[in-house]
């Protein structure tokens, strides 16, 4: 039984246009529904804007854009779901088509990525009858922390 | 610019887009005039560079000439007014954007549920080369 616990994963699934990508409970602050974000001019396409949280500023993650899935977010529009996230130290905005109840999810039920091909995502498993790839948050903080620092 | 939370208000000549409006510190505007009567050089289309497709308020086009270390620089606008801004509420970009082109130019920006994010402008940005090639293009275009 203390086995089978350790073992257990807790997982949201975020659904962004057609496709289901999980993400782990751990990393996940808060969720809250359509937020209205400012656009920031000249910035990448994954990190299109701010919005506010927690009277600060935070950056808005469009998933829509490293999962090749959906309309990317455009001045103006927003999606009905906000998760606020977090690794590494950095909080982002995440906004979503649906979110989905936190999930125990086996971890052996999780899968190296082969039907599933998504940046930043190594694993997959089902949901909803379907394989989806499991997000790493932290890498895709590492990414556009070292573009932040690069210069990119 | 280095923006002094410390004080309680500053006062900022504001202008309008469609989902955004924009600040700059009025200390910092010499004069507004209208854009027929601007001779330097192209202003700078803050609403063009955000992709702000709001209809040209041509009744009330006008340009803001704002001192900046570089010289007086010109800033299209639309219809101004002035607003009293508590800089603790003004918002840093994270620090995620820091190398962001427009982290030149945005000093920061206010949240407020009654008004349109307030986007502070830090003309001196304005006037670095990446950010401002890139106005002035969009300014030509």
């Amino acid at each position: 039984m203390d086995q089978a616990r350790t073992k257990a994963r807790k997982v949201i699934p975020v659904k962004i246009g057609h496709l289901w990508v999980i993400l782990d409970a751990d990393v996940v602050q808060e969720i809250v529904g359509a937020r209205a974000w400012v656009p920031v001019p000249q910035s990448s396409p994954l990190v299109p804007g701010v919005l506010a949280w927690r009277g600060r500023a935070v950056a808005v993650f469009d998933l829509s854009v490293l999962a090749h899935a959906g309309a990317p977010l455009r001045p103006g529009v927003e999606r009905p779901r906000t998760l606020i996230v977090q690794s590494k130290g950095c909080v982002l905005a995440m906004p979503v088509d649906i979110v989905r109840e936190v999930q125990e999810v086996d971890a052996s039920l999780l899968r190296a990525a082969h039907v599933t091909s998504m940046q930043h995502s190594s694993l997959e498993a089902d949901v909803f009858g379907a394989p989806a790839p499991v997000l790493d948050l932290g890498s895709v903080v590492s990414a556009l922390l070292e573009a932040s620092v690069g210069g990119a | 610019m280095t923006l002094d939370r410390s004080a309680h208000t500053t006062s900022f000549v504001v202008f309008s887009g469609t989902t955004v409006d924009w600040a700059i510190r009025a200390e910092t505007i010499r004069e507004v005039v209208s854009e027929a009567d601007w001779d330097g050089d192209v202003p700078f289309d803050v609403a063009a560079l955000w992709g702000d497709a709001g209809p040209p308020d041509v009744t009330h086009a006008r340009v803001l000439v704002v001192r900046t270390r570089a010289g007086l620089r010109g800033i299209r606008a639309g219809r101004i007014t002035y607003r009293s801004v508590d800089m603790g509420r003004v918002c840093p970009l994270p620090d995620i954007l820091a190398r962001a082109p427009a982290s030149a130019f945005v000093a920061g920006i206010v949240f407020e549920d009654a008004h349109p994010a307030l986007v502070v402008l830090d003309p001196e940005g304005l006037s670095y080369d990446r950010a401002g090639q890139s106005a002035r293009f969009i300014a030509h275009a």
